[in-house]
């Protein structure tokens, strides 16, 4: 099934305009970008109603709205995905007789006109939708996923069936979580990126949680330094340098689940991106400002919602400070960036080339990074913290908070409130651009 | 083309008609007109490399061809471009910093709002003319 991500907010806008048109009906042009086999909304446009024609009980955009619109997606580049409401219809839709003599016609009008660009259409009603895709194969299913605050599949996609295979273990928590968020629990796919001292608790408490898919990155292997805070660590691997990504799938597996568990080397591989593009929610547990941008690109471009952690312990005297923060990027909303979470000038340190990283070096424009202090209670701490903020996004238990700050001098959790930067050049440009982003060229 | 590059392009190539884009390093090369008798050649070949993150992370770096020198005694600022994979260039270092080293680069989603590789490139030429001082 070809699936067309949305963010959440977008797919409540979309929604909530087309269906107050009710009893007539809506029409709008998704304009989506090709990730993978699937889809994602970059933006979208809803037309007037005096730019419709309702002929006969028939709804049809105006000739020179349509041409217009049309050529617009043409210089976008952006697929074309036609939307239209059927009002009357509640969680049973179906394309009308006239839309199946239609819109047929209509992909191969578009693919006459944009050769490869893809054409797909929506009925929507009121708590249901049928969607189709047209390619050179003939026409096949697209699923709508609103990807937001909670992780939304649309509340009419949800299978019932599936609530009865929970498992007993799970008793106390479908107590705190609801039979549906149990059930969103048990198909929720995670990468997690950096499988340290944070990564190694995250992995951990998502595997007891019942979450049964897991995206690993990580390339680095254990050695005696890491064993007092990476959870699942033994001295056999600090001696054997057992790949930190093989402890976190032996953790994931000695709880008992039957996950399916995909290990990859670094984030800067093309394999390791694109499996990061197809998973429901990233968590950052890395070190650095570099893979930080590199994921925040990433999230906004796929429409994959990202959870970052950062712990700091500064131990100068004057202003010793011991904390962390956990931010939550959300499609189409605050990213880390509009936060000032990045350090763009580090990130890109991080993210130069060798050659060019030994040149500033030898010319005294860079220093070897430093070693930083570490405490597993802390990264207990923030791991917690950032377990129940994707809890919240995965069960729908409570609303997501996004941004909130740890300081553990004087025990406080801070939420901050972050709104979107309308300038920001991480979010903005990437935002639903897909495939077209080229993430790849972080690849090395 | 890096994405963000191709949006400038058309901008680039009004003020630089001679630019090109290369790969491998991903770069921007075009000509510059050098102030006269400063230098050992009339204009120069400048390549400006273009990093992974661009525009987030700022543009760090140009690069010239190894023949060119100052007029006078003093050398170019330059390291040997040969591990960058372009051993016929010399690396010059050139970077959007203020005194306290702290980077100046301002990055935009809109790229006429903030800096790019035409403020970049007009960076440049003023360094060149200053004497890479």
């Amino acid at each position: 099934m070809t699936a067309l991500r949305i963010a959440a907010p977008q797919l409540a806008e979309l929604r909530e305009d087309l269906l107050s048109l009710s009893p007539a009906e809506g029409a709008a042009f998704l304009l989506a970008e090709p990730c993978g086999d699937d889809f994602v909304v970059r933006r979208f446009r809803v037309f007037h109603p005096d730019e419709l024609d309702d002929h006969d009980s028939a709804l049809s955009i105006r000739e020179d709205v349509q041409a217009r619109g049309l050529a617009e997606v043409k210089r976008s580049g952006h697929a074309l995905i036609d939307v239209h409401t059927h009002p009357h219809s509640d969680r049973e839709v179906h394309f009308s007789s006239f839309d199946r003599t239609q819109l047929p016609a209509f992909a191969r009008y578009i693919q006459n006109k944009m050769p490869g660009r893809a054409y797909g259409a929506i009925v929507l009603g009121r708590r249901g939708y049928k969607g189709l895709v047209w390619s050179a194969g003939g026409a096949h299913p697209l699923d709508l996923v609103g990807v937001g605050e909670i992780c939304a599949q649309p509340e009419w996609a949800v299978d019932d069936a599936i609530a009865t295979t929970i498992e007993p273990r799970y008793d106390r928590q479908v107590r705190a979580v609801g039979t549906q968020g149990q059930v969103r629990l048990k198909q929720l796919r995670v990468g997690v990126v950096g499988l340290g001292g944070t990564g190694s608790l995250i992995i951990q408490q998502l595997a007891h949680l019942g979450v049964p898919d897991f995206t690993l990155i990580d390339d680095d292997r254990v050695d005696r330094t890491n064993l007092p805070r990476l959870a699942g660590a033994t001295w056999r691997d600090a001696v054997l340098r057992t790949k930190k990504g093989r402890v976190a799938a032996r953790q994931i597996r000695r709880v008992g689940t039957r996950a399916t568990v995909r290990q990859y080397g670094g984030l800067r591989s093309l394999e390791a991106m694109t499996a990061l593009s197809k998973v429901d929610v990233i968590v950052g547990c890395v070190d650095n400002d570099g893979a930080r941008l590199v994921l925040s690109e990433l999230a906004a471009a796929y429409l994959v919602p990202y959870l970052d952690i950062g712990v700091s312990i500064v131990t100068s005297k004057n202003r010793p400070a011991m904390g962390g923060r956990v931010s939550f990027a959300l499609p189409s909303q605050a990213c880390l960036a509009c936060a000032d979470e990045i350090d763009f000038a580090e990130a890109g340190e991080d993210l130069e080339s060798e050659a060019l990283r030994n040149i500033r070096v030898q010319r005294g424009y860079a220093d070897d990074r430093t070693v930083e202090p570490a405490l597993m209670p802390l990264n207990t701490t923030c791991a917690g913290l950032a377990t129940l903020e994707l809890l919240a996004f995965a069960t729908g238990f409570r609303k997501v908070r996004p941004f909130m700050h740890f300081n553990a001098l004087d025990n406080r959790i801070v939420p901050i409130r972050v709104e979107r930067n309308p300038h920001c050049p991480v979010c903005v440009p990437a935002l639903g651009m897909g495939d077209r982003q080229g993430i790849e060229r972080y690849a090395v | 083309m890096h994405p963000r590059l191709a949006e400038e392009w058309a901008d680039i190539l009004d003020l630089h008609p001679a630019a090109r884009h290369q790969a491998a390093p991903d770069r921007i090369e075009t000509i510059i007109e050098l102030p006269p008798g400063m230098y050992s050649m009339p204009r120069t070949a400048v390549a400006v490399l273009i990093p992974p993150g661009y525009r987030t992370t700022a543009l760090d770096g140009f690069l010239i061809p190894a023949g060119l020198t100052l007029a006078g005694p003093a050398a170019m600022p330059v390291s040997g471009g040969s591990s960058l994979g372009m051993s016929e260039w010399s690396l010059v270092s050139f970077h959007y910093v203020d005194v306290a080293g702290q980077s100046t680069w301002r990055a935009s989603a809109d790229s006429r709002r903030g800096d790019n590789v035409v403020h970049y490139l007009a960076s440049v030429e003023a360094f060149l003319a200053g004497c890479c001082v």
